[in-house]
């Protein structure tokens, strides 16, 4: 019986666990639709036409502030990808010394806040001449997400209970193959978790993207909102909603196409106990 | 050659974060022990721990720790209880969970100015729905103005918090879900246990790794939090909604008082330690 | 172990080649875009010089502007208006929202860089005042020695801080002004008050029918100085003179100004639930949605009310709006407090000092100013703009809008914030305290002292 399949016979229990859901979502939604209608506010749909249409100097900003986010954002997973996950199996399998204290380090430096550490990174940034780069924003933001991803792909390597590992190495594997080939398939899950969740929030980050560039051609799509503050008061708010879903569009479909990756189940490349 | 290993692999990460967080956290550590004000590096002279000793005397430094504790608790209650709820009740695939998991999540990527201009109008005294209900409803005694009240703002803000974040939760629990072998299942199943047994003694448990990332990112991220209590109520009102990072958005931004803004960011990061030292070793000793 | 050491490191190259390729194009785009950034590296930080220069020559001068205001849609006819006669010097503009523009030019600053030209107001003065150019050798070199005239001669006087000119002057704003609609008023079988008590009478009579006055009591700072204001009036000037310790936080009339306070919330004049209404938001919708005749605010909201720049689809677009200064528990014809609200600051470490004089200039008193004040109707600080009344929507905004130039003249007692960011929060949260009755009036000015006293 697979526990994560469509379940086709209702039992009396589903119905009540449906229940539940209706109720959950519709106190969900009522202010997502909410705001949908204060976005309209105005002018209606047109709002959403301005931010689309919107320009500086005459050229048409919105698709460059689009693929800006998606270099930086797609820079900053691929590098914490490749980090964390290296990490992360030898926070979980290898021994060292050090291990469990370097570990908690690294996980509380989660706490520390962006703007105490505006002026050391940028003055390091400007240090190593990556003023105005690209890097500029990907390495903070790599920095600040480092430990999130490092925490989620550890706890769920620490679930490979070591007999892989054994059969693995009694078959010839070394360490690096081991990682590669064998605990990482295993670990998919937490891969497709950390894709979202740091996609998520670097793709809605503007702290890092304004205070480590000036360059205006290398502004990114959360940039945008700050255009659209087009009134004293904030009751004007239409494009400027408008604006900030327009942003939250890309991560949703991220997330219904990476929905599917998630119920995946287990048994990928491992051994029967 | 084999002992190197390890520290090969950690080392891209550890560069990083020495470079670009440790750095900086020793720049703090330096600048708390001073009375840096202002912009200009050079007019600093060395203060002992005197920020220090302001920051621990400072009411409204210990209702941001009070209040952090309190949200900390409360987060792990409703967040990520509710979660967890949440994705149990989704994975029976019942009719329309894939558009009730995406109406879950959508708060979670809407920015924070969006949530919390939602819940401000909510809360408003006059006309806000909260208040409209209540009167609707013949509890007119029960309104109140809620943000601006002492004792109930900060649990306002809570629900407000708890709306935005609750639907990424599902992504760790599910993640977690997907991590356990279905053949476990299949043997409870044999042995004839039922679907809350099943829960209990296999399903809860083997969420593991999902609860501790939860919890351990919903404490430190409760350090963290910032831009919902700072649009909704700047930390008021006189300071009952003070959270360590509005009480450091106003030490440094605003007044600039930089020696005690790094003073604060150092203790925070004190604590963000002791607190995933506990948790890590609390889980593991389950082993 | 080699083959796997391999391994690793053509992972890590991989990584490596995308950050290169990433920062390969960051450069390429830096040259080909014609927004190029001027790097403001001054010689005179201790950190290693960057090689950021994207070598702009010295004949096609480029400027960067940040700031919080005007909004987009504003600064793009200023910036035009300002290309037509200068097109040889290219504008790059940046606006950011109020937290984000003092954090980040705080850090561009510190690093010895920043913009070429900032907005600034003199709550800020004090702080970043050893990175602002004085103004007036370079107006005299760049515009001509009579560059004066181009301002209202007391306002000019006024930016002048301990003799320095470092910001050119745009707007004069002040507070507290009521806005009142005078249709709805009207309809409630009201008339405007006249004076304090008629304004008690007033909010007494229509309590049940609407709310008196909205006023946005939800923010600390609002509300501090709505506070300050009233110790202002006690004392005219006190306020200023306890920042600069020349008297105490703790006389009498900082005492007095919360009875005042009190009296005004017992009088209803200052609704109960004003505490639960945000300034920016709720409050003008609030207005807007007529569900008050009358809203305490500042100044800067004659633009959207008076001359309807913002009233186009709201409710009250076809009323009558006036204004009037708000009178104090003891004061009918009260002071109010104001100062220059904007101005246009010129970064130390600039390069291009002379175009960003000229850039300025055009700002703070040309065609581009006139384009400003339009849209914000603000008191303008330039000689040469005059704001024509003749269109406003409504008589009864013709008839009144002068009231606002005259008292801001005549009335004026102070500045609105003590100057001084760290009492300014304290108050804010003791006022709050104060009004939830959870601290009495001398504990209170006595905080504020004590705030004041650690700031030094």
């Amino acid at each position: 019986m697979k526990l994560l399949h469509k379940v086709k016979k209702y039992k009396a229990g589903d119905w009540l666990i449906l229940l539940c859901l209706i109720l959950l979502a519709v106190i969900w939604i009522v202010p997502l639709v909410n705001s949908f209608f204060l976005s309209l506010k105005g002018n209606g749909l047109v709002n959403y036409q301005t931010v689309f249409t919107f320009q500086i100097k005459g050229q048409y900003f919105l698709p460059r502030m689009f693929l800006n986010s998606i270099l930086v954002v797609g820079g900053s997973l691929a590098i914490i990808l490749v980090f964390s996950s290296l990490a992360a199996y030898a926070f979980s399998k290898l021994k060292f010394r050090g291990r469990n204290f370097l570990f908690i380090l690294i996980l509380s430096f989660y706490s520390i806040p962006v703007i105490s550490i505006l002026l050391p990174i940028s003055t390091i940034e400007r240090f190593l001449n990556l003023k105005d780069t690209y890097f500029a924003m990907i390495i903070p933001m790599v920095a600040i997400n480092l430990p999130l991803a490092l925490m989620i792909l550890k706890n769920f390597f620490d679930t490979i209970p070591d007999s892989f590992i054994e059969a693995a190495t009694i078959d010839g594997s070394n360490t690096f193959t081991t990682f590669f080939y064998v605990l990482l398939p295993m670990v998919s899950p937490a891969v497709v978790n950390v894709l979202v969740v740091v996609f998520m929030l670097t793709w809605n980050d503007y702290t890092i993207p304004l205070m480590f560039n000036s360059v205006q051609s290398h502004y990114t799509l959360t940039m945008a909102p700050g255009f659209f503050n087009l009134a004293l008061n904030k009751s004007d708010i239409g494009p400027l909603f408008a604006s900030i879903i327009v942003i939250a569009i890309p991560t949703i479909i991220f997330y219904i196409f990476m929905q599917d990756k998630l119920k995946s189940g287990l048994t990928a490349g491992g051994i029967k106990e | 050659m084999k002992k190197v290993t390890p520290y090969l692999y950690i080392l891209p990460c550890f560069l990083t974060v020495t470079v670009f967080l440790l750095i900086p956290v020793l720049y703090n550590i330096t600048v708390s022990f001073t009375d840096f004000k202002g912009i200009d590096l050079s007019n600093m002279t060395w203060n002992g721990i005197g920020n220090y000793k302001t920051l621990f005397a400072d009411p409204n430094f210990r209702t941001a720790i009070k209040n952090t504790v309190i949200f900390m608790a409360l987060t792990i209650v409703f967040q990520v209880g509710i979660s967890l709820v949440m994705t149990i009740f989704l994975e029976r695939g019942l009719i329309g969970s894939r558009l009730f998991e995406v109406i879950f999540f959508v708060p979670s990527v809407l920015s924070s100015v969006i949530i919390a201009y939602t819940f401000n109008q909510i809360y408003e005294p006059n006309f806000g729905f909260l208040n409209s209900f209540l009167g609707a409803v013949g509890l007119k005694s029960l309104q109140h103005i809620w943000l601006s009240d002492m004792r109930l703002a900060l649990y306002c803000i809570l629900a407000a918090n708890v709306y935005q974040w609750t639907g990424m939760g599902i992504i760790y629990y599910r993640a977690g879900l997907a991590n356990i072998s279905h053949d476990v299942y299949e043997s409870a199943t044999i042995d004839g246990a039922g679907y809350w047994q099943r829960f209990r003694y296999i399903t809860f448990p083997l969420l593991k790794p999902a609860h501790l990332t939860m919890v351990l990112m919903g404490t430190i991220g409760t350090l963290k939090f910032f831009d919902l209590v700072y649009i909704m109520t700047q930390g008021g009102p006189a300071g009952a909604t003070e959270f360590p990072m509005t009480y450091l958005y106003k030490r440094f931004s605003l007044e600039a008082n930089n020696g005690l803004a790094s003073a604060l960011a150092v203790v925070i990061l004190v604590i963000a330690f002791v607190i995933s030292a506990l948790q890590v070793k609390l889980f593991n000793r389950d082993e | 172990m080699t083959r796997n050491w391999r391994k690793l490191c053509s992972l890590l190259l991989a990584a490596a080649m995308v950050g290169t390729i990433l920062s390969g194009c960051g450069s390429e785009k830096e040259q080909g875009a014609d927004t190029a950034e001027p790097s403001q590296t001054a010689g005179a930080q201790q950190e290693k010089d960057t090689a950021g220069d994207t070598g702009d020559s010295a004949s096609a001068a480029s400027l960067s502007f940040w700031g919080w205001i005007p909004y987009n849609n504003v600064i793009e006819p200023m910036t035009a208006a300002f290309q037509e006669e200068n097109a040889d010097i290219d504008v790059d503009v940046q606006i950011m929202d109020w937290g984000a523009y003092w954090d980040k030019l705080t850090l561009d600053l510190a690093n010895g860089e920043g913009p070429d030209v900032f907005a600034m107001n003199l709550d800020n003065y004090e702080k970043y005042k050893d990175y602002m150019e004085p103004l007036d050798g370079l107006a005299a070199q760049v515009i001509g020695d009579d560059w004066k005239t181009l301002f209202n001669e007391k306002m000019l006087e006024s930016t002048y801080v301990d003799e320095d000119l470092k910001i050119f002057p745009v707007d004069f704003g002040g507070q507290w002004y009521v806005f009142y609609n005078k249709t709805l008023l009207g309809e409630l079988g009201q008339s405007v008050p006249n004076g304090y008590q008629a304004f008690a009478d007033y909010a007494k009579a229509v309590e049940n029918d609407t709310i008196p006055m909205i006023f946005g009591g939800k923010e600390a700072l609002n509300v501090a100085y709505l506070y300050l204001w009233l110790v202002n009036n006690q004392n005219p000037g006190i306020v200023s003179k306890a920042a600069a310790g020349e008297a105490s936080f703790e006389d009498e009339a900082f005492l007095k100004g919360f009875e005042d306070l009190q009296k005004m919330m017992d009088d209803g004049v200052i609704p109960k639930n004003s505490f639960g209404i945000d300034p920016t938001t709720d409050a003008d919708s609030l207005f807007k949605e007529r569900k008050s005749p009358m809203i305490l605010t500042g100044a800067w909201q004659a633009g959207a009310y008076l001359a309807g720049t913002q009233l186009a689809d709201s409710k009250i677009a076809k009323d009558e709006i006036g204004v009037f200064a708000m009178p104090t528990p003891i004061n009918d014809n009260p002071y109010v407090v104001g100062s220059i609200d904007h101005g246009w600051a010129i970064n130390k470490n600039s390069k291009n000092k002379e175009a960003a004089m000229k850039l300025v200039a055009e700002w703070a008193a040309g065609d581009a100013a006139q384009i400003w004040l339009e849209e914000l109707y603000g008191i303008p600080c330039a000689a040469g703009v005059t704001l024509d009344t003749a269109n406003l929507p409504s008589q009864e905004a013709k008839d009144t809008i002068g009231v606002i130039s005259d008292t801001l003249s005549d009335q004026l007692a102070g500045p609105r914030s003590t100057g001084n960011a760290a009492v300014d929060n304290k108050t804010g949260e003791v006022v709050q305290a104060f009004v939830q009755g959870m601290m009495d009036a001398k504990d209170a000015t006595a905080q504020m002292q004590q705030a004041y006293e650690s700031s030094k």
